[in-house]
């Protein structure tokens, strides 16, 4: 057995993990089932590092990963509970913010209630940054169709949260949200 | 990069296709934007709103520490060295 893999793969692993983390928390909506999820991407990962091409993105590779085991999971789990998404959203609300940061629980219930591949894509391209093309190509779909999910998507989670309550507040609009969404990196840098 | 993915994940996301819904009604939903809850959803106001939360969130989440778990994980799996260098 070589002894030593290049660093550079480890390193590039870790520096993936905080935005694999972050979608995969948004797909599950619980922390500890996204971070079995990300562990079962990196162990995957690393069994066929020999499939990544070098110089490519490791980030959208990674993704591709997670998202398979993700879809796979959910199909074994609907074979055991007829409403996944029902479940969730319970769980979720019996579970307490686990810091007192900034609490974003109303809309991670609003997400779970989407339809997993409109969850997906609302996640990748209005909470990631990506674009609608770099998105579709992850998802193995077309443009359209990744356009058409992000547009269902947005239209239900604005029915879901109810902002008009919030609105009535003069901070809510994040002046930042332009820089947030320039720093908000793209998981594909490599066009 | 598309290779990557056909090998990676084309059987998982050909069968997640599955799941979403009928491309054709997405269609005829995206054309007809005049009814009322469209106009209420599409509200650029509550558009950006939502946006900006989105952002947040996901911000939030990845300016945590990398969890310990995974640290570990990485050190096991560097210790048990890369399958492609056994061959």
């Amino acid at each position: 057995m070589s002894s030593e893999s290049p660093p550079k793969v480890k390193e590039d692993l870790l520096a993936a993990i905080p935005r694999l983390r972050a979608l995969a928390i948004g797909l599950c909506g619980k922390t500890d089932q996204a971070e079995d999820l990300v562990q079962e991407t990196l162990v995957r990962a690393w069994a066929n590092l020999s499939s990544f091409t070098p110089g490519t993105n490791m980030g959208a590779w990674l993704y591709t990963i997670l998202r398979n085991e993700f879809y796979t999971d959910l199909r074994k789990r609907r074979h055991e509970q007829p409403d996944p998404d029902g479940t969730l959203a319970a769980t979720l609300v019996s579970q307490p913010s686990q810091e007192s940061r900034v609490d974003f629980q109303d809309l991670r219930l609003a997400l779970a209630k989407l339809a997993p591949p409109q969850r997906e894509a609302i996640l990748l391209v209005g909470a990631s940054g990506l674009s609608y093309e770099e998105a579709a190509h992850l998802c193995n779909c077309a443009v359209g169709t990744m356009k058409s999910r992000v547009y269902r998507a947005r239209m239900r989670l604005t029915d879901l949260l109810n902002f008009n309550i919030g609105l009535q507040s003069g901070a809510l609009f994040n002046t930042e949200s332009e820089a947030a969404e320039e720093t908000s990196m793209s998981l594909v840098c490599d066009r | 990069m598309a290779k990557i993915l056909n090998s990676a994940a084309g059987a998982g996301a050909a069968k997640a296709e599955q799941v979403s819904p009928d491309l054709h009604a997405l269609r005829g939903g995206s054309r007809s934007v005049c009814s009322v809850s469209d106009v209420h959803s599409l509200d650029p106001d509550l558009r950006a709103y939502l946006g900006a939360q989105l952002r947040a969130m996901y911000q939030e989440i990845v300016s945590d520490p990398v969890p310990h778990r995974f640290l570990e994980l990485l050190e096991e799996l560097a210790r048990r060295g890369q399958p492609a260098d056994e061959q």
